[in-house]
């Protein structure tokens, strides 16, 4: 690993729009509003930033916009001349966009810099976007074949459920919780809470998972405003560390436990002189109820196996042991994939700022997220951990 | 004469240290062999590793729901996603290490091969997909 000495970079602004159905807008629409309520949330002029990533996964397909999205979204601030990169990498893609614009700061290239994502994807029938997404698969040998992701999920619960006897209740049980914080955000696409009744009673996606396992499909946009140390605000959270991982050598394994994610959140942890004791609230990547359980284990909030116990027993809670999906996650704030990752960082700094309202994580000083992107042979293909603290 | 098999029911075996990928590459990243990989039939024996029940499916391929699929550890071989192709309900039919038989399509499939249980009387055999 490289001994470069890396800057302090702060989280100056965020913003979020509503996540859900938003007829009438777009990946272009919605990312506008984000930037502009990260530059307000920021108090900074636009023509501060220096540098801009956009993560951005189905526009192509889905919406028509295939290029030039960031560029789009940044010409109504005034801004031009800036490097604006895109960034795809499956559902992970925010959060590389967030990755990038920290490293820029951090190694000083720039002192100002913004990382947004949008996606507008209810405007296309369920199918196509199921057909869409599960492109974030090896087409040759599984995307032909049918496989969806609720599928891919669905083999992986299954696997889990037999290795470790983890439950259907207790898959539920992630729903239960994610849908109760998702009721206390005024953003969430979901803001009812639902019963283990109501998850175990839904129609089934792709066995075992029914409707009220998996996320659902979402729009929205998210933006994230990162500064050099000496330019954040004493009130701004600090990110302590970033990490990125892939799955390119990662042994097929056993399905119950994903190498990328615990390689990342050691690299994490390391950076940050951190372990998963420290952390208070984690924002986590639950696209399926069997997923938040696995990084409940793989980030190191229990023990392998002990992930259906953790959440059942409460431990996940807004007042648990670690607070897992605050904002109500993937499942209940809702999933436009290209934003996920920003908003899981918007989420960590609003509430290491004490500014989440209802769901405020009390005492929240160290704040992790966790998004993962696509699936080949037997594993996610992308992840990116981040740990923020309080200043 | 029967139809060739699809050349996609296949897998390469490195001719310098007999590595196995799955599908076909170039590179055998266990030695560093370039291009000298040699194409083989899949093993048309294995067991089930996992298994779902899609209920809810893509645009494209346009496969009547539900259909079953599963991860398949070929004997001696990789592990291969496959439709899982049973008499009856396949949630009640599968279990973790079914012996299953590989069933190869010929070259004008659309899909190169599917699984089904060993022995399955009737056996759907290539016009299974």
């Amino acid at each position: 690993m490289s001994s470069t000495t890396l800057r302090t970079v702060a989280v100056r602004g965020v913003g979020l729009t509503t996540f859900g159905r938003l007829p009438g807008e777009t990946d272009r629409s919605l990312a506008e509003v984000a930037v502009h309520r990260a530059i307000a949330d920021a108090a900074i002029d636009p023509s501060a930033i220096e540098a801009a990533w956009v993560g951005n996964v189905t526009g192509g397909q889905l919406g028509g916009q295939m290029c030039a999205l960031g560029q789009l979204a940044l010409r109504p601030f005034g801004l031009g001349g800036l490097p604006v990169t895109r960034v795809e990498n499956a559902c992970a893609s925010g959060s590389v966009a967030v990755r990038s614009a920290y490293l820029a700061v951090a190694t000083g290239q720039v002192d100002v810099a913004i990382a947004f994502g949008a996606e507008h994807m209810t405007r296309a029938p369920t199918p196509l976007t199921i057909e869409v997404l599960a492109g974030a698969s090896d087409l040759q040998a599984e995307a032909r074949f049918g496989v969806t992701f609720p599928g891919v999920f669905g083999m992986i619960a299954r696997r889990h459920m037999d290795r470790y006897g983890t439950t259907p209740e207790q898959l539920a049980a992630v729903t239960v919780k994610n849908h109760r914080n998702g009721a206390l955000n005024p953003i969430a696409q979901f803001d009812q809470p639902v019963t283990v009744e109501d998850v175990l009673a839904a129609r089934r996606v792709a066995t075992p998972l029914g409707l009220l396992d998996c996320c659902g499909i979402s729009d929205g946009a998210a933006a994230v405003i990162v500064v050099a140390g000496d330019l954040a605000r004493p009130t701004d959270p600090r990110i302590l560390a970033s990490a990125q991982t892939s799955s390119a050598h990662e042994p097929f394994g056993d399905m119950t436990s994903f190498a990328l994610t615990r390689h990342a959140a050691e690299r994490a942890y390391l950076q940050a002189g951190l372990d998963a004791d420290a952390v208070d609230l984690a924002e986590v990547h639950d696209c399926f109820t069997i997923a938040e359980i696995l990084h409940t284990e793989d980030l190191g909030f229990c023990a392998p196996g002990d992930g259906g116990a953790y959440v059942e027993d409460g431990r996940s809670a807004l007042d648990g042991d670690v607070a897992i999906n605050p904002s109500g996650g993937l499942g209940a704030r809702g999933h436009p994939v290209g934003a996920t990752g920003c908003a899981q960082i918007g989420e960590a700094v609003l509430q290491l700022r004490g500014d989440a309202g209802e769901r405020q994580v009390a005492g929240a000083r160290v704040a992790l997220t966790h998004t993962l992107g696509a699936f080949v042979h037997g594993a996610a293909a992308s992840c990116a951990v981040h740990i923020l603290g309080a200043p | 004469m029967t139809a060739a098999a699809h050349p996609q029911a296949t897998w390469v075996r490195c001719t310098a240290c007999d590595a196995g990928y799955y599908p076909a590459q170039r590179n055998c990243p266990a030695c560093s062999t370039w291009d000298a990989l040699r194409v083989e039939p899949l093993p048309r024996t294995g067991r089930l590793f996992t298994w779902t029940v899609v209920h809810v499916g893509a645009a494209a391929p346009p496969l009547p729901v539900p259909y079953a699929l599963g991860y398949v550890d070929l004997d001696d071989g990789p592990r291969v996603l496959a439709p899982i192709v049973v008499d009856g309900d396949p949630d009640r039919e599968l279990r973790h290490g079914l012996p299953l038989v590989l069933v190869a399509h010929d070259s004008g499939s659309d899909l190169p091969f599917h699984c089904e249980p060993a022995g399955m009387a009737g056996g759907a055999g290539e016009a299974g997909r």
